[in-house]
């Protein structure tokens, strides 16, 4: 029997009893490392921001796998269109990726990963997802080897591997993967903003397959590194322009919304000071048992698969009115904050004016009269929030591979070389702010 | 803090070391990574990213540095495609180094500038591998992360350019 669900951003989801992938994917989705999915909130703390925003990973997930369906048929189109063979379990291995792709999200997802890289432990969730996939012993893994001996890590390879290596690689990783256009639509309409257009139907119709350089530009020399990705007709054009802006849009009003960075912030600060807790054998200090998942995972030598797996936002969420009664003021003090929402108090660095460099030596006077409050975390400096048309949270730059690109003719070339109004937001905007946990030195701060 | 350590002081200096112009963010990331391993002591804090060791003090450096008008960044594109990439440049050419006093960094930079970007992000990378998450097998890792980067002899020259400077893993196992 098929297998259906309702969802708010693609109506009916089909999974077809007659289609292997699609019953690979509903018992994948049966797994308790998938189901795991439903308790991480896709946004994390935003809800406090867009009330409507407690969409959660499971959802996303199960919308990128059926739009990696729709990018598989635009896929097999152009491929008997230029007269090229299709490699049919490199696109079930694509559609899997797609599935699976946020396995590895900890909770709060990228705060949890910003949590680690301070405490100088780099693993980013793509690599936790990757050993998800590969975990002998949980459910993933032989369900995968079952349906093709080799796909897991088939599929674990496609999603820790930076760059795209073939088409195929495209579906989830390019400037139109599914994960993207199944979470800006989603994000969109969870949050209520109504920020910018997605013309989802005239994209795909437009999208055509087409070689791009990789290599990071340097000089006006071509790149050496080509391969195929999805790339867009001219005539989607003014499309592609409001993808980006929505895209935008969503950055500057949602993603980096000031309260919602502000509580991220302090979720950070909060699981930082668990972190240090456990690891020193001080956890009742906490307030939370010994066993907790947190406490596990925190303790030393406990960063397993197994321990990772147990954490999700429910957990933290779910601690924190044990962590209110903690006999460690600061996180008896966080923690009663988020369970009532009173946040510390924001200080944008554009209050000062637009002139770069008064912002700039504001923020160096700021820094200078509160640091020893910025050390012991009471005064918090947010530069973590950047944007430009191709923003994304951190790195060097954008990647090659997630610049969209527009047929010129029969050649692909970046959109801000055809555009204006592209080229007109790419140069990188910093968000830096100040969150101070005494409403006076916010104020002190200001003068 | 004093004047001459402050963050936009690095952003400026290993311009200034580099010829007085360098192309490309994702460059002058991985000369700060490679430099600071090198003894430049920075203070700037490196989490990996897409191309390897990256920092966002840093990048919040680049900011400071072109507020306070040390550093110019205009954008060029590339001709085959119109992908862009950063111009940085000193605003005063002769204004004297103040971080970079030590003529051995000064020519370390310039060494490193003349590098491919590609190979000075597989070298900053593998120094990372080893160093920071000390995976057991760096070569294995490096090849799985960055697939295609590694083939073309760019993973042998970036072994030895940290042979040449000094820097693990390759110049510890020669």
């Amino acid at each position: 029997m098929s297998r259906r669900l309702r969802d708010p951003v693609h109506g009916l989801i089909v999974f077809e009893e007659g289609n292997k992938i699609d019953m690979l994917a509903w018992s994948l989705v049966d797994a308790p490392e998938f189901q795991r999915l439903r308790r991480i909130r896709q946004l994390g703390v935003s809800e406090l921001t867009f009330p409507g925003a407690v969409h959660t990973r499971f959802s996303h997930s199960i919308g990128v796998f059926h739009t990696a369906r729709q990018l598989v048929t635009v896929l097999r189109r152009e491929l008997t269109r230029n007269q090229k063979s299709f490699d049919e379990p490199r696109a079930e291995s694509a559609l899997v990726a797609a599935l699976l792709h946020d396995l590895g999200h900890g909770p709060f997802s990228h705060t949890f990963e910003e949590v680690q890289a301070s405490r100088e432990v780099s693993k980013r969730h793509e690599k936790w997802t990757a050993d998800i996939i590969r975990n002998q012993d949980g459910q993933i893994f032989p369900i995968l080897e079952r349906h093709r001996s080799g796909l897991a890590d088939d599929v674990a390879g496609m999603l820790e591997r930076e760059d795209p290596e073939d088409i195929y690689h495209a579906v989830v990783s390019s400037s139109f993967d599914a994960d993207r256009l199944d979470y800006l639509r989603r994000d969109k309409l969870m949050t209520g903003t109504g920020a910018g257009g997605i013309d989802f139907d005239w994209l795909i119709d437009n999208l055509r397959v087409a070689e791009i350089g990789l290599d990071v530009p340097d000089d006006e020399n071509g790149a050496s590194r080509r391969v195929q990705t999805f790339c867009l007709t001219a005539k989607a054009l003014p499309a592609a322009e409001q993808f980006l802006l929505a895209r935008y849009t969503l950055h500057q009003q949602v993603y980096f919304h000031k309260a919602t960075r502000c509580a991220e912030q302090m979720i950070g600060k909060l699981l930082r000071a668990i972190a240090r807790l456990a690891a020193s054998g001080k956890i009742v200090d906490s307030n939370l048992p010994d066993n907790h998942p947190l406490a596990r995972f925190f303790s030393e030598g406990g960063e397993t698969v197994c321990n990772y797996l147990a954490l999700d936002d429910s957990v933290v969420l779910g601690a924190l009115d044990a962590m209110s009664r903690a006999t460690e003021p600061s996180v008896r003090d966080l923690a009663r904050r988020l369970q009532e929402r009173r946040l510390y108090k924001t200080l944008d660095i554009s209050e000062f004016g637009e002139d770069a460099g008064k912002q700039r030596a504001r923020k160096r006077r700021i820094e200078e009269r509160f640091a020893a409050k910025i050390t012991d975390e009471t005064v918090m400096l947010d530069e973590g929030a950047s944007i430009s048309i191709y923003a994304e949270i951190g790195g060097d730059e954008e990647r090659m591979h997630k610049k969209l690109h527009i047929l010129d003719g029969s050649t692909p070339v970046e959109i801000s070389k055809l555009s204006e109004l592209i080229r007109s937001l790419e140069r990188k905007k910093q968000f830096t702010r100040f969150y101070f946990a005494d409403v006076a030195d916010r104020d002190a701060a200001r003068n | 803090m004093p004047v001459s350590r402050k963050p936009e002081y690095y952003v400026a200096d290993i311009i200034r070391a580099a010829g007085g112009r360098l192309a490309s963010r994702v460059r002058l990331q991985k000369l700060g990574y490679l430099l600071d391993q090198l003894g430049l002591d920075s203070g700037f804090r490196y989490a990996y990213h897409h191309y390897g060791p990256y920092s966002r003090d840093l990048d919040s450096a680049i900011l400071d540095a072109e507020a306070f008008g040390l550093v110019q960044e205009d954008y060029k594109y590339r001709q085959s495609d119109g992908a862009r990439y950063s111009i940085f440049q000193v605003a005063g050419e002769n204004a004297d180094f103040t971080i970079l006093i030590d003529g051995h960094l000064q020519k370390l930079t310039k060494r490193l500038t003349s590098e491919n970007v590609t190979v000075l992000e597989l070298a900053a990378t593998a120094h990372w591998l080893d160093q920071i998450e000390k995976v057991p097998d760096w070569q294995t890792e490096i090849r799985r992360r960055k697939g295609w980067k590694t083939e073309d002899g760019r993973l042998e020259k970036a072994a030895r350019l940290l042979q040449e400077l000094g820097l693990p893993p390759t110049a510890t196992t020669g």
